[in-house]
């Protein structure tokens, strides 16, 4: 799945229209991540990357775009 | 050769409902349609005050009966699933025992799961049918989880239904490798904290009931980790595939996340049970409840052969294969 695709996929999950996530974006501070969009993310990194990550983990990710790249580096391994 | 078969299912679902109409005043951040959307449920049934897990066994239990497919004085062991029992102690396999008028020489006892409960119930009692030690079983299912319940906590409410079943498994006089086979399990307690009631009993005692915490997140990472390796091994150990089941009939834990699994695994949608529009997650009486519903709407029939597979807290799972 390329960026943008994924970029896609986060305006589903986090309820906004097509297009508003650029990347920059804080999971926790600007799109207020919750126990229901959390589901969300795992789906997708595990139905589109075959990644399964914990959700201790992926809030960790600073933004959207760090979160992206840190999905490339474990599909890599 | 000894095998022991499911001979009959009956459910019975507490009077109250609680609609998602219901759950959308309280919860302003939610409509009805989207939690159908992303739970699948409409409607759950939640146990009255004064009614508990020995009383929705009994009713269902009663209904068995009354279907004539076997009676009181039949049963020769009682194996009752819950982790909302009316005490401490007694044993509520006990206590049904002479609420349901079984004879005294019945053996009963009480174990203690929730979502997996039904294929573990499933695996104790063949085992004591084809061992030799009874001809028959009474598995009940009963949970009251809406007693566990913070009413504020939405992810908790709009998923749990509180529910019981009864299953009469009986040795089957026919002499073929048929009923209940293959069965797999896996427990993982490190996963102990996500699906919790942590206060009320003796490490953490208060005089208030101690209420649900689910990590939903986690449980789902949970699912997706170890039901498609269950699903596996079943096949697996079965010397089958994906094909050569008629049915599947997974816990109906929530749609979302039976959705999914049903996509990863690469099971046919025709071939795959979801629906727990009007009862929600019945805990340990799914899989008996949807089993039930599936020969009602004759999705499935006599012959078939389906997998069953439980999972949920302990973390705990199984999985088996059932020939109706």
């Amino acid at each position: 799945m390329e960026k943008k695709e994924f970029y896609s996929k986060m305006d589903e999950i986090f309820e906004l229209d097509t297009g508003t996530i650029t990347g920059t974006e804080s999971l926790s501070d600007n799109l207020l991540i919750n126990s229901l969009s959390m589901l969300g993310l795992i789906l997708v990194l595990d139905k589109y990357f075959g990644i399964q990550m914990k959700p201790d983990e992926i809030i960790k990710m600073d933004t959207i775009n760090a979160l992206f790249h840190r999905i490339q580096g474990l599909k890599t391994h | 050769m000894r095998n022991a078969k499911i001979k009959a299912v009956e459910f019975y679902l507490p009077e109250k409902i609680i609609d998602n109409e219901m759950l959308a005043k309280q919860f302003s951040d939610w409509t009805a349609e989207k939690i159908q959307e992303k739970t699948g449920i409409k409607q759950r049934h939640i146990a009255a005050a004064d009614e508990c897990a020995s009383d929705l066994a009994y009713h269902a239990t009663k209904k068995l009966f009354a279907s004539g497919v076997c009676a009181a004085k039949d049963v020769e062991f009682i194996l009752l699933c819950t982790q909302s029992p009316d005490y401490f102690l007694p044993t509520t396999a006990c206590m049904l025992q002479d609420r349901l008028d079984i004879s005294t020489s019945a053996g009963a006892l009480d174990f203690n799961l929730g979502c997996s409960g039904y294929v573990y119930g499933l695996s104790l009692a063949k085992g004591l049918i084809e061992t030799g030690q009874v001809n028959n079983v009474l598995l009940i299912t009963a949970e009251t989880y809406s007693k566990y319940m913070d009413d504020e906590d939405v992810s908790v409410r709009t998923i749990f239904g509180d529910a019981a079943a009864a299953t009469f498994i009986e040795l089957d006089t026919v002499n073929k490798p048929l009923g209940l086979n293959h069965f797999v399990f896996g427990t993982d307690g490190s996963g102990k904290e996500n699906l919790i009631v942590k206060e009320g009993a003796l490490r953490y005692p208060q005089s208030a009931l101690g209420k649900l915490f689910m990590n939903g997140p986690e449980i789902f990472l949970f699912t997706i980790k170890a039901v498609p390796q269950a699903v596996n091994s079943l096949i697996n150990k079965a010397q089958m595939t994906i094909n050569d089941f008629d049915y599947f009939i997974f816990h109906q834990a929530n749609k979302y996340m039976l959705s999914h699994l049903r996509d990863k695994i690469n099971i046919p949608a025709n071939k795959f049970y979801i629906d727990l529009a009007n009862s929600g997650n019945t805990v340990s009486s799914s899989i008996p409840i949807a089993f039930k519903d599936a020969l009602s709407k004759k999705l499935i029939k006599t012959g078939d052969v389906i997998a069953l597979v439980s999972f949920g807290v302990g973390y705990s799972w199984a999985a088996c294969l059932v020939t109706v």
